[in-house]
């Protein structure tokens, strides 16, 4: 008989499961959910956590500082880098960041042979990698939308006349929202489809950010150097700019390289089919890499 | 038992190589051995089963899906693979919850789920550490516990006790045991060891050129043979000679035991009266056992295993048979 205040533990041997099992759904948002952590660093050591947090912060002081700027001047001053021209500025970050923290997700799992493991699971192969690229892409979506949603709120909120403001400006919000997606859907398709034929995450990363940086030097300085249609067209080169076209059409703005140089006899219709192509061709390299591996 | 694999005309082919020949079997439950040389077929076959390559003709069923078609079949399956599948910077607790709920166990349950696995087989205070930071044979309990996490009807262990020494290998063994008798799991156990086999299943399938050759109880492949050996301490060459005076055929290496063939009832009495003859302190006289180890040696002398009462031996659907 017990004394009080004491207890006994019974080993009550194997015991079989007999819950509820998740749908495919669930079995997905797993994967997702894995991915993110992997991406932010959660779990792992704090080097691991250190970029990530930079990005954050990146991404999120300039839309603070030209929130704090707006309120103050009761107006978005004019020269100031707004909803619409913030993604101008966000992109480089994200470029940087989407190079060396995505590949990851895909080089890690084959490294270490977790793959394996994955693909004898009640999932498909499909599943994984849509895991995999959700991951990173709902996690690009938030670290893009988050610092619009706060630019906007403050820019309204302080302006001398918020109501008529938002009665001005609301069709920014869906269009932010669209040019996010987008620029989230290019930064993160095509570092995955490198790092699904590179193992090493540090080669993917180097030769996803030499990427970004030769195609800008590359379609700059070719654009700058040649004058006319074709010179316009060369700074298509630069791949990296090509998803902030599609916010500067989006937005209605000017498309420019930075002041590098004007595409303006590069129809429309051109820069949305290379967007398309600069996602399309990448998702279906990373889909094809991964369809023979397992059902 | 109720069958939990079942090869119906089964091939694969990878270009003009032939892994796997139309081949017939079924594995009920318990534990199973998968036995046969390097490029036998039975990794291919285990692929096939855990649906992670297309068969070229027939089919493979797991209770009677095709996981290959149906990746939903695999929620019933675990796999331990022989090579390294484990991160290194995420802890076994984690791991496994994570794996768990990759298939299909909700977020708690799953929680639950690894940490009484990881307590089954031998990890308890140590789920939290990195797996880097593991020993080889904590490493091998923790690509076992993935393959049970989610409770699967059936696991494949792929060379369970490679690397292992000779103490870990003994843990696993016994764990691998375990999971068929206590678990109430299923297991097809690939490996070269035929030790390990004989210690821990209860039948074998052995496939050999992509065809299968034998397959049945381990017991069958174990039991007594008719052939008798005798452990004397001293004057071995005086036992043999009095052996033969007695008309029998008795064989030594000159320092393991006598071995005399084709033992009857009145052989007995024989060698009772050569070892009294001989003066040869006995030490031990006891009927020779099969090994599963004769089953490669006799294929390659062209014949049956055990002959005389030994298994059955299924052969390929090619050759008009199966393998159940």
């Amino acid at each position: 008989m017990n004394q009080p205040g004491r207890g006994e533990v019974y080993d009550i041997g194997y015991q079989h499961y007999v819950g509820a099992l998740e749908g495919r759904w669930g079995r997905l948002m797993a994967l997702v959910l894995d991915g993110m952590r992997t991406a932010l660093g959660i779990g792992r050591g704090l080097p691991s956590k250190i970029l990530p947090a930079l990005l954050f912060l990146a991404l999120m002081i300039p839309a603070l500082v030209f929130m704090i700027i707006a309120v103050f001047a009761g107006e978005v001053p004019e020269g100031l880098i707004g909803v619409p021209g913030y993604y101008q500025v966000a992109a480089i970050p994200l470029l940087i960041f989407s190079g060396i923290i995505a590949p990851e997700l895909l080089t890690a799992d084959r490294r270490s042979g977790v793959l394996s493991l994955y693909l004898v699971r009640p999932i498909s192969v499909g599943d994984y990698v849509m895991g995999r690229w959700l991951a990173f892409f709902l996690l690009s979506l938030f670290v893009l939308w988050l610092p619009q949603i706060i630019l906007f709120i403050g820019i309204t909120l302080g302006d001398s006349d918020t109501g008529r403001y938002l009665l001005d400006n609301w069709l920014q919000v869906p269009r932010f929202l669209l040019a996010g997606a987008a620029l989230a859907l290019f930064t993160t398709t095509l570092p995955l489809a490198v790092a699904s034929f590179i193992n090493r995450r540090a080669m993917a990363a180097a030769f996803v950010i030499g990427l970004w940086f030769i195609a800008a030097a590359v379609g700059n300085a070719l654009g700058n150097e040649i004058e006319g249609t074709a010179g316009s067209w060369l700074f298509l080169i630069d791949i990296g700019a090509s998803p902030v076209d599609i916010n500067d059409l989006i937005f209605g703005l000017t498309v420019d390289r930075s002041g590098s140089g004007e595409l303006g006899d590069v129809p429309t219709a051109v820069l949305v089919v290379w967007y398309l192509v600069l996602v399309a061709v990448p998702a279906g390299l990373l889909w094809g890499r991964y369809r023979g591996m397992g059902a | 038992m109720d069958q939990l694999l079942r090869a119906e005309g089964l091939s694969k082919h990878y270009g003009a190589t032939i892994a796997l020949d139309s081949v017939d079997f079924a594995v009920a439950g318990g534990v199973t051995g998968l036995l046969g040389p390097n490029g036998a077929g039975k990794s291919t076959a285990i692929k096939l089963f855990l649906g992670l390559i297309p068969p070229t003709t027939g089919r493979a069923l797991v209770m009677g899906d095709e996981p290959y078609r149906s990746p939903e079949a695999r929620m019933r399956l675990g796999y331990m693979p022989e090579h390294d599948c484990l991160p290194s910077s995420t802890s076994a607790s984690e791991f496994l919850s994570h794996m768990a709920r990759v298939s299909g166990l909700p977020a708690s349950e799953a929680r639950t789920r690894s940490a009484d696995v990881l307590r089954h087989v031998g990890l308890d205070e140590e789920r939290y550490r990195a797996i880097g930071e593991y020993s080889t044979g904590m490493k091998q309990r923790v690509k076992l516990a993935q393959a049970l996490v989610h409770d699967p009807v059936m696991i494949f262990l792929d060379e369970p006790t490679a690397g292992l020494d000779p103490v870990g290998r003994e843990e696993m063994l016994d764990l691998v045991r375990r999971i068929g008798t206590e678990f109430g799991i299923s297991a097809l156990v690939s490996t070269h060891l035929m030790g390990d086999v004989e210690r821990t299943c209860d039948s074998i399938l052995v496939i050999e050129n992509g065809r299968v050759t034998e397959q049945g109880a381990v017991r069958r492949f174990t039991r007594e043979t008719h052939s008798m050996l005798i452990e004397v301490d001293d004057r071995r060459d005086e036992l043999i000679a009095a052996l033969a005076e007695r008309g029998l055929t008795a064989a030594s290496d000159g320092r393991g035991p006598v071995l005399i063939e084709d033992v009857r009832d009145e052989t007995f009495d024989a060698i009772r009266d050569a070892l009294v003859a001989s003066g040869a302190p006995l030490r031990r006289l006891a009927p020779e056992r099969g090994h599963l180890s004769d089953i490669f040696r006799d294929e390659g002398q062209g014949r049956a295993a055990a002959d005389g009462g030994g298994p059955d031996r299924p052969a390929a659907a090619g050759d008009g048979g199966t393998g159940s």
